[in-house]
């Protein structure tokens, strides 16, 4: 990367591999996220693995390409999006007659194993994944535009 | 009969130090940092072989993702080659030969009294891995610790997120 700015992009053979490795990445942050409450992970993994490919991009092919897609005020909205949704999904714990907390499940309780059971764990899986990779990926636009003052 | 798994595991240890050692004496940064990546991997597959995947999961994904994006952003920034410090070479190794020896000294002299190796002292987490079907019913008895029973915990950690990324974006607003 000697002498070349990261709003430039990288080479070709960067580009290409990005482009094959972002949507399993992508992919793969999905399945982590809506099977957090049966299989290992859960929202933060899954929000972390969501970030890494959009920076993969961003340093892959320049922070316009990616800034085009995904705009700084969409990230700003969508991370305060997760963390309403884990306030709200607490919330309803009070509103079904139990304390702040309480794990109640909006949809039908299902049974073990289900991607719809074990109470609310996918909503604050899904809210944690919103917050999480809207908020690494406003930070490294940050990162990335950062540019010392003129004195 | 050697057993192959405690061999592996013994041996990915010294892999770490040795790992360790070339982060540290690299001149080239962004080669250390790819190298600081791979030590990540190391440690995310000790923590398979513990039987923790979630937090190998976790390592994975910040050691190797997050890590090493934050570093490369900050070389393209910043210079790439390390300079060589000021300083006495042969005092600089002593000070680092003491501070090796101290630490072996101690180890030696407190880690006796711990508890042995894969024996917890709270006994809190068997109730969870009995109970966590009856009273959640997730599978991943991780998240359900997470999000269920260590309910407020997690969402002190979201909080925080949420406000360090507001800090940041307060301190850096004027700069851009």
């Amino acid at each position: 990367m000697k002498g070349r700015k990261p709003q430039e992009g990288m080479t070709l053979i960067v580009k290409t591999v990005s482009r094959i490795l972002a949507p399993v990445m992508l992919l793969l942050s999905a399945y982590i996220v809506l099977h957090g409450h049966l299989t290992h992970g859960g929202g933060f993994q899954g929000g972390v693995l969501i970030a890494c490919a959009l920076v993969l991009l961003l340093l892959a092919f320049g922070v316009d390409y990616v800034e085009g897609k995904v705009s700084f005020s969409f990230g700003q909205v969508f991370r305060s999006l997760g963390a309403t949704i884990i306030l709200i999904t607490a919330l309803l714990g009070m509103a079904f007659g139990f304390w702040f907390f309480k794990n109640v499940g909006v949809y039908p309780y299902g049974f073990p194993g289900g991607i719809f059971s074990a109470g609310s764990l996918l909503l604050y899986n899904i809210g944690e994944m919103a917050n999480v990779s809207a908020s690494f990926l406003v930070a490294f636009y940050f990162l990335v535009k950062f540019r010392r003052r003129k004195r | 009969m050697v057993d192959v798994t405690f061999t592996l595991f013994n041996f990915l240890l010294v892999m770490l130090v040795v790992l360790a050692l070339i982060v540290v004496e690299l001149k080239d940064l962004l080669y250390a940092a790819i190298v600081a990546a791979f030590y990540s991997v190391i440690v995310a597959v000790l923590y398979f072989m513990l039987q923790a995947p979630d937090i190998a999961l976790t390592q994975v994904v910040v050691g190797v993702g997050l890590q090493t994006a934050i570093i490369i952003i900050t070389i393209s920034k910043t210079r790439r080659m390390e300079e060589d410090s000021p300083g006495n070479p042969y005092l600089k190794a002593g000070i680092i030969m003491l501070s090796i020896i101290l630490m072996v000294v101690f180890a030696f002299t407190f880690l006796y009294d711990f508890p042995a190796f894969g024996e917890p002292v709270a006994r809190v987490g068997q109730y969870y891995v009995e109970n966590v079907l009856k009273d959640v019913g997730a599978w991943n008895a991780v998240g359900a610790i997470v999000w269920d029973y260590r309910g407020y915990d997690t969402l002190g950690e979201t909080l925080v997120l949420f406000t360090a990324v507001i800090i940041v974006l307060a301190v850096l607003r004027h700069e851009r």
